[in-house]
């Protein structure tokens, strides 16, 4: 059967995704700054 | 005869899993209280195959520690079936004989020619094997129990009053809490640069893989949200684990989570055999890269692990013959420490999906859920998980001395845990049959997992692999 993506699932697939990529270049410049090898 | 039932099946997997761990506690103190539970090795000669867990029991003949650990699983299921209203001599006639199947497919599954992974061959004297890891048991427990449920509907009918791949599935997870607080906890001591960038892995697999496999499931496939959601776990998280963890949190059927990891079983295999070998021929420059990305790109921990191991020795060898000697282990360590970060959160995972999904998605006809409907329909199990995970992880951060205690409390109480993931996957087949299979569309299901997982997981965390850990390299033998 159908289901169309309700906004609630729009809503966690959009969050997810620019938490994910802002969260991913805070830790490069972290990890570059205060971890490196 | 049944009786009104005290609790439910959620809670008494609580009780039964937090009851197993607190049992494991007093070896901290030097007191093996289940030392003796029966661990199935990968084994080519069967007198082997089974020995009790710890040492300390080793003078306990294999069969002897498994006859035990069959009573003990009996008296504590059979405690709580009898709390839930449960026909007792039924469920204890039917739970007997789904144990001893169920451990005859593990048994099985874990044979060296089906099990041993290639770095492993030699140990065992043989040539060749399937490399599926031991994980192969659970493949072969689900065809029985599907051999059960399509060819001997008596049989399947007298089995029903312990057919409950639930109550065992979430009993498992509540056991696994513990078992990841300990390799978290223990993950303290790594070196803090790879550390640190292990965190960009929780990231990637919860937050970009998800939601783009979850995107692609729905969207492109249409995919209902029962099956997108697991599968989506699945693929990008942890396997097998998170794909149940995500179908209880959801409340998908049974048939979600065990038709999906059984995709993610075969398919790790598929990338054990081919990744490792790529990453000797493209990464042996950035041996870290390549370790972490066989822990963001290889599903299921025993084969990501595996993969982490030949990688470490295939690029040692390689870097061997071009004269430099790397010290061994640095790029199994740089696969486990991304592979438990990311295990580290299938609760918490969980949990944000369950308060999704009860508070948005599955409001039906548009009234507002209150608080009391939501907790009714919280999962309880991820309770659990996380009492068993912080416990442990608090504890050894507390006493780090007691961390190989820890250890060993956990490996015995992952001997419970097996059992439980293999009469889930027996239970399962018990319970399903060849047509609801065809109509849920297991070709449809392989296809999303295969698009997602090589043309995006695969390429998304070599990108990842190589921003974080490109220029690391080992440190070299000096000797």
């Amino acid at each position: 059967m159908e289901e169309p993506l309700l906004p609630a699932e729009v809503k966690l697939i959009a969050w997810s995704l620019v938490l994910g990529v802002v969260l991913l270049g805070l830790l490069v410049w972290v990890s570059n700054a205060f971890f490196a090898p | 005869m049944r009786r009104p039932a005290r609790g439910t099946e959620d809670w008494w997997a609580v009780w039964i899993g937090l009851g197993l761990f607190t049992l494991s506690l007093p070896v901290l103190a030097g007191i093996d209280t289940l030392g003796w539970a029966a661990a199935t090795q990968v084994w080519t000669v069967p007198a082997k195959a089974v020995a009790a867990v710890s040492k300390a029991y080793a003078a306990l003949p294999g069969i002897e520690s498994l006859v035990l650990t069959y009573l003990f699983l009996l008296a504590a299921m059979s405690l709580g079936a009898a709390a839930l209203g449960f026909d007792l001599r039924r469920f204890v006639a039917g739970f007997s004989v789904i144990f001893w199947a169920s451990y005859l497919c593990w048994l099985a599954g874990n044979h060296a020619y089906i099990a041993a992974t290639p770095d492993k061959r030699a140990g065992f004297g043989i040539a060749w094997s399937l490399s599926l890891t031991g994980e192969a048991g659970f493949i072969v427990a689900l065809l029985a129990g599907l051999v059960v449920g399509n060819f001997f509907p008596r049989a399947s009918a007298a089995l029903g009053e312990a057919t409950r791949p639930e109550w065992y599935v979430k009993t498992a997870i509540v056991i696994l809490g513990g078992s990841l607080g300990v390799q978290a906890a223990g993950a303290r001591g790594l070196a803090t640069a790879v550390l640190f960038r292990g965190l960009a892995a929780i990231v990637e697999a919860y937050l970009i893989y998800w939601a783009v496999v979850y995107l692609v499931a729905r969207r492109f496939f249409g995919l209902t949200r029962e099956w997108a959601a697991p599968l989506a776990s699945g693929v990008s998280i942890c396997g097998v684990s998170a794909a149940m963890a995500t179908a209880a949190a959801i409340r998908a059927r049974p048939i979600v989570p065990i038709m999906i990891s059984s995709l993610v079983v075969v398919f790790a295999v598929v990338e054990l055999l081919i990744l490792p070998f790529a990453a000797q021929t493209f990464l042996a420059h950035q041996p870290l890269v390549a370790g972490a990305w066989m822990g963001l790109a290889v599903k299921t921990d025993g084969a990501a692990v595996a993969s982490g191991a030949i990688t470490d020795a295939l690029i040692r060898a390689k870097a061997a013959g071009a004269g430099v000697a790397y010290q061994e282990g640095w790029i199994l360590l740089t696969t486990t420490t991304v592979k438990v970060f990311i295990d580290m959160f299938i609760g918490v995972w969980a949990f944000v999906l369950a308060v999704v999904w009860t508070s948005a998605i599955e409001r039906g006809s548009g009234a507002r859920l209150s608080a009391a409907d939501v907790w009714t329909r919280f999962p309880k199990f991820v309770l659990g998980y996380f009492a068993s995970f912080l416990a442990m992880l608090l504890l050894v951060i507390a006493r780090p001395g007691l961390l190989d205690a820890a250890k060993l409390a956990t490996a015995e109480t992952n001997v419970f845990r097996v059992l439980f993931f293999a009469m889930t996957f027996f239970t399962i087949g018990v319970a399903s049959d060849f047509r609801k299979l065809g109509q849920e569309g297991i070709g449809r299901l392989a296809l999303v997992y295969v698009v997602c997982l090589f043309g995006f997981i695969v390429w998304v965390g070599l990108a990842v692999s190589w921003i974080f850990f490109h220029g690391i390299v080992p440190p070299r033998v000096t000797s």
